[in-house]
């Protein structure tokens, strides 16, 4: 049974409501309530990922999931989409080409030239005849053509700068050569568009400087 | 504070400045985001789950699935591995390096790997300070040496294998409703479809727990499924059982899932832990090997 | 402010709140035993898995949420609406006004919560923990919302007594809060979804301003009040209160985002630093009920019939709150002075140690996703806010009524059955959720292991569940023993018009 001890417990109707007391809130509640917030700006200072969209928990920021991202630049995104669907039906996706047949992209000397004008030359206006890649004869007997992309599909400068980009620097035909602006390829573009349909043979590819 | 309205606009600038802070901030953010490249792997994701999956998605909802699983993968922490991508022409000296950096792997090792370079790993599980010190000291060597630093989350649901990574907002833009799960009384379901990618064992999960998972806390799902007179031959979708589940599937009857025991196992086997994508750095993946294009990049929903 | 109450005064004013605030009680208690049973249903499955389990009614994913929103908005709500307008009437010596608006709304709130329990049994559940009621309820339960507490406002705004208690800061500032934030996340997570994980967070958050502002200041509301009430004392301090009004009232809607949650960074650090914050307002209260208290009554209280209601319900919110503010706490603690924490002992613990360079700081496993959680939320809702609106219930309802209990025995019982209750349930909890917490820390490979024995700690509170339905049958029958004896035996209209009539002749059978 509960011991009831205090007057007020009967039940009664004389309620007194309760008085508040003017005690003034001590200054060291308000001083832990400053420490307390100071302690936790700091904290989110370094735990908040500077307030940014894309960086979670536990990164502390943009910058570091930036350095941590490995990521092929746009060109070379670009590139690789553009060269998957335009090239890789012949020169395979890994660019290996076909033996005797469609010459290799990776590894090959024609795309780690310096320049790259003879590349744009043929991919916007075709190739026909033999070729030597890296020594190695293909389409010897002359047969096959390969048609200009280039014209047919309408790339403009920088869709060429990107596949030509990917292709030479690209890490995963391991060529390692430069990448290329659209800048860079103004004039081989002119010449490539004033040519037409018309496709190249090795020998006036080879009469371009590329150095 | 004697004054009614001084309490109601003191009591509206608190939850204003709440639902600025938490409502209307994070929706900019995260509630308006598209799906995004998967780095490695060409496609954007997420894609919209096919419609047998989303139907899954409510079958789960109305199961409550959610008061006993997660569906979010957490990280803890971040370490590294180093790589060798390219030995240039020194390679004796590359090769000296790397003993000096990691002395446990043993000569042999080092010079096989320098010499076959594809992305030779050196130095394994490591902080960013101690990977960004091998590099330094690989790259002195010069001649084209190329390294690379690998970033692993980790964490204890990453070496459970819950995931390879954590998730994120990103991942679950389709889902409606988001059942992210706050007990773990069952293990997380993220990456259930990679973990667990066969239908028959889900559907005998469902019926009876304690079958495939000895001591299972789990409740069966009996209503999720069909017990029916067995006709000349079992049906194909009907469950086969070991005899000790209570009598069910003996002599003459068969058990068969309902088209919501099929919605909810299609769902499950969608749940995968996604690709790597800007927001979460880990090891590239690698594309499953084809020498034909690539699947076209699924169409993004606005 | 006038510390008499004449007589007539209190009369007229427990006569006006008379009907609807009793039908709210019997109501609440009513729920009360559903969530109850519902829980002792739910919490039997770790005894025996397939209990009941093919029923695709009784399904344990369907029977909790039933529970736990029964729990929430049939009993938390309810009795804390009729509470709140209880003590805007008796504070401010104004009559209710709307008593049948109110009693009409009160209605429609238990239709709605019964359309709501029911939705979840029947697979309808919207899929947001907390919020489970489909949307259909949830308009019910608005417009019900918008009757009850729409008069309770007037009734403040006609107070005759126009100093403000601190509890009606408290009552006025969670009358307005509900409604916006149950708006919200209905536009937001029912009307026209957000987005993915966007409806986490807004779930999330109006969780958290669901029990940590709305129904805590309910809490606090009855706390602060009753115990000067029933001591004779006076309430400590005004001042300490206000900077806890408004502690609380800006920091605490910032929390509820768990930290390894699927959104940005920064939005579980701000639940982390506000539950850290929210230390100086858990203080500032605790300071001034112990002081209110005297030494004396901090003894004796518990002996009391009703004060030991508030002092449990104190006692739980201090507890509670330094509890939710430890794990943030270590974190910050972790991030701001790494190297004093590193030479701490904390620092030793598996997982407690480190940045992401190198240990990663696991100490979240220990509240994510384990049993501490609910442990947490039990205490509040449990502990804190059902201990105060019984010990309310009980104080209020003998002088609406005008007699007294009709059983102090049962009263007695109730207060024993909850003690054991709530220690029977937070406890395993907590046990359990720290054994699953360094479990996972201790980054093991297999996941089983870790249930076991929280599931024996599940099974041990099955006990803590049979006690709680055990109190709430006790206050049920309480409640339901007094309408009987003192009312027209009849149904709620009925009794709603006699009550009026009824004034006197209650009067003569005390």
């Amino acid at each position: 049974m509960s011991e009831e001890t205090k007057p007020n417990e009967e039940f009664s109707h004389d309620d007194r409501e309760p008085e508040v007391g003017d005690v003034a809130a001590p200054m060291w509640l308000m001083g832990m309530l400053i420490v307390l917030l100071w302690f936790g700006l700091m904290f989110l200072d370094r735990r908040a990922g500077g307030f940014d969209a894309k960086v979670y928990r536990p990164y502390p920021s943009l910058a570091f999931v930036e350095g941590l991202s490995v990521t092929d630049p746009p060109q070379i995104s670009r590139g690789r989409a553009l060269y998957m669907v335009n090239c890789a039906g012949c020169h395979q996706a890994s660019g290996a080409g076909v033996a005797g047949q469609f010459p290799p992209l990776a590894g090959s000397d024609w795309v780690t030239a310096a320049k790259p004008d003879r590349l744009v030359r043929i991919a916007m206006n075709g190739l026909k005849g033999p070729i030597h890649v890296n020594e190695t004869p293909f389409n010897e007997a002359g047969t096959a053509v390969m048609l200009s992309v280039g014209s047919d599909n309408k790339f403009n400068a920088e869709q060429m700068a990107d596949i030509l980009s990917y292709i030479r620097a690209g890490k995963e035909f391991g060529n390692g050569a430069p990448m290329v602006a659209p800048g860079d390829i103004t004039d081989a573009m002119s010449a490539a568009e004033a040519r037409g349909k018309s496709q190249w043979t090795e020998a006036e590819l080879l009469a371009i400087p590329v150095d | 504070m004697n004054r009614g309205p001084l309490l109601f606009i003191g009591a509206f600038f608190a939850l204003s400045l709440s639902w600025f802070a938490m409502i209307l901030s994070p929706q900019l953010q995260i509630g308006s985001q598209n799906p995004a490249d998967a780095l490695d792997l060409g496609y954007r994701h997420p894609a919209p789950a096919p419609g047998d999956a989303q139907a899954g998605l409510q079958v789960y909802r109305s199961a409550g699935c959610v008061y006993c699983h997660s569906q979010q993968v957490q990280q803890s922490g971040i370490e590294f591995d180093v790589a060798l991508t390219k030995a240039g022409i020194f390679t004796d000296d590359v090769v000296k390096e790397i003993m000096k950096v990691n002395p446990l792997l043993g000569g042999a090792v080092i010079r096989n790997g320098v010499a076959n370079t594809n992305g030779f790993i050196f130095l394994r599980d490591v902080n960013r300070a101690e990977a960004a010190w091998a590099v330094d000291r690989v790259n002195k060597v010069g001649g084209n040496v190329e390294t690379a630093v690998i970033p692993k989350p980790t964490g204890s649901d990453i070496s459970l294998g819950w995931g390879a990574r954590r998730s994120v907002a990103r991942d679950y833009l389709y889902d409606y409703p988001v059942q992210l799960g706050s007990q773990r009384i069952g293990p997380d379901l993220t990456n259930i479809g990679n973990r667990r990618p066969d239908a028959d064992w889900h559907y005998k999960h469902l019926y009876a727990p304690r079958s495939v998972v000895p001591e299972s806390p789990m409740p069966q799902y009996g209503y999720l499924f069909e017990k029916r007179a067995k006709g000349a031959e079992p049906s194909a979708d009907a469950l086969v059982l070991e005899d000790s589940e209570a009598g069910h599937g003996d002599g003459g009857f068969e058990i068969v899932p309902t088209k919501e025991a099929r919605q909810l196992v299609a769902y499950l086997l969608s749940l995968r832990n996604g690709p790597r994508i800007f927001e979460t750095p880990m090891p590239k993946q690698s594309k499953p090997k084809t020498d034909a294009a690539p699947a076209p990049e699924v169409a993004s929903a606005q | 402010m006038s510390s008499v109450l004449t007589q007539n005064r209190i009369k007229e004013v427990n006569a006006s709140c008379r009907g609807p605030l009793m039908y709210m009680f019997v109501s609440a208690a009513g729920w009360l035993v559903v969530s109850a049973i519902l829980a002792c249903l739910t919490s039997v499955r770790f005894h025996a898995a397939g209990l009941l389990a093919d029923v695709s009614w009784l399904t344990f994913g369907r029977v909790h949420p039933a529970s736990t929103t029964a729990l929430l908005y049939g009993f938390a709500i309810q009795a804390g609406l009729a509470v709140a307008l209880w003590m805007i009437c008796h504070i401010g010596q104004a009559r209710l006004a709307g008593r049948t608006a109110v009693a009409i709304g009160a209605g429609f709130w238990n239709i709605g919560v019964a359309v709501g329990v029911f939705g979840i049994l029947a697979g309808a559940s919207s899929g947001f923990e907390s919020f489970e009621m489909p949307g259909q309820a949830n308009l019910i339960l608005l417009a019900s919302y918008i009757l009850i507490a729409g008069f309770g406002l007037v009734t403040f705004h006609h107070r005759r007594q126009r100093d403000l208690y601190p509890s009606l800061w408290f009552l006025v500032a969670a009358l307005f809060w509900f409604p916006w934030i149950f708006t919200t996340a209905n536009a937001l997570l029912i009307g026209d979804p957000v987005r993915g994980t966007m409806q986490a967070v807004v779930a999330w958050w109006y969780a958290n301003n669901l029990s940590a502002v709305f129904l805590t200041f309910i809490g606090l509301a009855v706390v602060l009040y009753f115990i000067p009430k029933l001591t004779g004392r006076a309430l400590y301090s005004r001042s300490y209160l206000m900077l806890a009004f408004w502690t609380l009232a800006l920091i605490a809607p910032f929390g509820g985002i768990p930290s390894g949650a699927p959104v940005p960074a920064w939005l579980p650090s701000l639940s982390a630093v506000s539950a850290v914050l929210l230390l100086v307002p858990v203080l500032a209260i605790g300071l001034t009920v112990c002081s209110t208290l005297g030494k004396e009554n901090r003894e004796s209280g518990w002996k009391h019939g009703d004060l030991r209601f508030f002092l449990f319900a104190g006692a739980a919110f201090v507890l509670g709150g330094i509890l939710t503010a430890m794990g943030p706490g270590l974190e910050i603690f972790n991030h701001v002075f790494p190297s004093l924490y590193n030479a701490s002992p904390v620092s030793e613990m598996p997982g407690f140690g480190g940045t992401i360079e190198s240990t990663p700081f696991r100490a979240d496993n220990f509240v994510q996703f384990t049993l501490l959680g609910p442990a947490l939320s039990q205490l509040a809702i449990q502990g804190f806010l059902a201990m105060a609106l019984f010990g309310a219930i009980y104080y209020i309802a003998p002088r609406l009524m005008g007699g007294e209990m009709p059983s102090l025995t049962w009263k007695e019982w109730h207060w024993r059955l909850a003690l054991v209750g709530i220690v029977f349930t937070v406890l395993p909890w907590i046990v359990g959720g720290i054994h699953q917490g360094s479990q996972w820390n201790a980054d093991m490979r297999l996941f089983e292991p870790t249930t076991r024995i929280a599931l024996s700690m599940l099974r041990v509170s099955f006990l803590g569940q049979l006690a709680l339905l055990g109190g709430a049958l006790l206050l049920l029958a309480n409640l339901k023993l007094m309408m009987w004896r003192m009312c027209c035996p009849c149904c709620v209209p009925s009794f709603l018009r006699v009550a009026a009539d009824k004034t006197e002749t209650a009067e003569a059978s005390s």
